[in-house]
């Protein structure tokens, strides 16, 4: 049980950069970002590639962040240089990106063995504040000093990240990020640069995810160009979960909300590998998830509504 | 100040005609000067300021504001120089944002979005100062959405916006035509009000021949694409709605003859 819930929260501080990312495209920006599929393998492949290089691992990860920037900035150029629709734009850098990440990988997969890692960090660090790295435990109950160990480091690097991004959204081109993505016309009569923004928002969108695809591998040793398949639809799920535990109030507390989501998500997915659903059913749960999501309140307001009122459009 | 030279804009018509709907428009106007623009619906009002702002390109034709060229600058790099007020009340300040947040993005028009935090202490202050200035109480509103706001608050606040650091020019498309009444008074109200306070430049496009007497100290009205009636100061002081009314009766009569005389000569050559 604590083995698990230990788990399934530090895997979920992984996730929070994805979260966040996420909330920022489908609710700052309103559109679902599909190339977060691409650039969250490409984290995973560009990690991987410099650390069997033997660079250092967090230096790895961050230049593997930096990558899904660019190629999330290249999403950001085909639609306000090129013209090209959201969805497709989105489209198009996630299926370049799957070639590309065979390329940048040299194979479809690898598994981490030898390498310094972050993984490598985490069990260093068990061995200096527990001693070794074999089962402990707490009022009976088992845990491994590795995954406490990932469970701080992940989770400081959540809080600061999230705090990083607040921050962010109190500054002047923040503000103007969030104006940008709700209402275009306001912004460029307020002197705004709106397809800058947008290529600076999904810049930051898919480093983001690309951060969790690079510490997620590192986490769970083994890295494959698939891997990055379905993560938008994680990335939903995380920021709708949020939002039916926080509400939808002030701007702070949706993105809270991402934050908080990211954590449930992983900790309900931990639950159910419990009770022994197979892992490769995660997707799919996680589609049924999002997809009643994105029904059940409209059906609520259906129901809620006289007959009448259905034959309004929308 | 604002000089317009011989602006044509032309689209092409549904049966794949050519629409003129500007037809070598010249204008100047003085620093300080409030010309209202009247015309009817199709005339190029809007086509007229949009030009202005940059959301449109001419054909042809030159625009300087203070004596600098601005058709080679985009729609945002016009911001700072020019304030805007849309006719849609919920065009011009962003819905899912706090008013203190709207403000605040008005504050950096001309200065630039950068990485400085953008809600400092002083600033709060301002804006306190400010919204209270317009006198409907929004001052205890502050950290409310946009969205939580009539039609008329949020155009009183767009108009605050748009001219928060002094434009040289503010350029006004009927932006109390989807009001009610009373909002539209008090809009009208602080328009007067902020224009003369702070000495504006101002363009106003309305279909009120009430507000069209009443403000401004210059009226052109618009017919076609063209301007077929400029009149100003004493002038402009002595007209009266239903002589801007004979008027608009007069250029549609002259367009029936003109389409009685077309049927004519269609007849007739057919
Ligand atoms: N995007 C466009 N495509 C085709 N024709 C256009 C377009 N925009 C404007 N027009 C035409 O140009 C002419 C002038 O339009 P404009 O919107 O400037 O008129 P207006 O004076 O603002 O009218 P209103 O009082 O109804 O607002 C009209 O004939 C209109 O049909
Ligand atoms: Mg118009």
């Amino acid at each position: 049980m604590l083995t698990m819930i230990i788990g399934g929260l530090s895997l979920g501080f992984i996730l929070v950069p994805l979260a966040l990312g996420v909330h920022i495209s489908y609710r700052l920006l309103r559109f679902t970002d599909i190339s977060v599929d691409g650039t969250y393998a490409l984290g995973g492949v560009v990690a991987a590639q410099l650390i069997i290089m033997g660079l250092e691992p967090v230096t790895a990860t961050v230049l593997a962040a930096i990558a899904g920037a660019m190629a999330g900035a290249c999403t950001g150029l085909l639609i306000t240089r090129f013209g090209i629709q959201r969805i497709l734009a989105g489209i198009l850098i996630m299926t370049a990106l799957y070639s590309l990440n065979f390329y940048v990988l040299g194979k479809s997969a690898h598994l981490y063995d030898a390498e310094i890692t972050m993984l490598t960090y985490a069990e260093s660090g068990a061995i200096a504040v527990f001693g070794d790295t074999g089962a402990h435990f707490l009022f009976g109950m088992k845990f491994f000093p590795r995954s406490v160990m990932s469970l701080l480091y992940y989770g400081a690097m959540a809080l600061l990240l999230g705090g990083a991004l607040l921050l962010f959204f109190r500054t002047r081109i923040g503000l103007a990020v969030r104006g940008a993505g709700s209402n275009e016309a306001a912004m460029r009569a307020l002197g705004a640069d709106v397809p800058l923004l947008l290529v600076v928002a999904l810049a930051i969108s898919n480093g983001l995810a690309a951060l969790s695809g690079a510490l997620l591998s590192q986490e769970l040793a083994m890295v494959s160009i698939t891997d990055g398949v379905g993560m938008i639809v994680t990335g939903l799920a995380c920021v709708m979960l949020g939002d039916a535990f926080f509400g939808r109030k002030t701007f702070v507390w949706r993105f809270a909300g991402a934050l908080i989501g990211a954590l449930i998500y992983r900790v309900l997915i931990a639950m159910l590998s419990f009770i022994s659903i197979f892992s490769s059913d995660v997707r799919l749960v996680t589609a049924i998830f999002v997809t009643l999501a994105l029904v059940f309140p409209r059906l609520l307001k259906k129901l809620r509504t006289p007959a009448i009122a259905v034959t309004h459009p929308e | 100040m604002l000089e317009l030279a011989h602006i044509t804009k032309t689209y092409n018509g549904s049966g794949g005609e050519t629409v003129y709907a500007l037809n070598d428009v010249s204008l100047r106007c003085e620093r300080g000067s409030f010309v209202v623009i009247v015309g009817s619906n199709g005339s190029g009002k809007s086509t007229l300021m949009n030009i202005i702002a940059g959301s449109d390109t001419p054909d042809t034709g030159n625009i300087t504001v203070g004596g600098k060229k601005l058709l080679s600058m985009p729609e945002h790099r016009r911001a700072a120089t020019i304030g805007r007020v849309f006719q849609n009340p919920f065009q011009g300040t962003i819905a899912d944002m706090t008013v203190m947040e709207n403000l605040a993005l008005a504050y950096c028009c001309g200065r630039g979005f950068t990485f400085k935090p953008a809600l400092t202490r002083q600033l709060r202050e301002e804006i306190r100062e400010r919204v209270a200035g317009i006198g409907i109480g929004l001052e205890d509103r502050l950290t409310q959405s946009m969205s939580s706001l009539s039609g008329g608050q949020r155009q009183a606040l767009t108009m605050l916006m748009a001219t928060w650091r002094k434009p040289r020019l503010l350029l006004l498309d009927e932006h109390t035509a989807a009001l009610d009444p009373r909002s539209a008074d008090l809009v009208l109200n602080l328009t007067g009000r902020i224009v003369a306070e702070r000495g504006l430049t101002v363009l106003m496009v309305t279909h009120s021949m009430q507000h069209a007497v009443l403000f401004g100290e210059r009226l052109i009205m618009m017919h076609h694409g063209q301007i077929v009636y400029d009149i100003r100061d004493g002038e402009k002081r002595r007209a009266r709605p239903s002589e801007l009314i004979a008027r608009f009766e007069e250029l549609r009569r002259a367009d029936r003859m003109d389409e009685s005389v077309a049927g004519l000569l269609r007849a007739q050559y057919h």
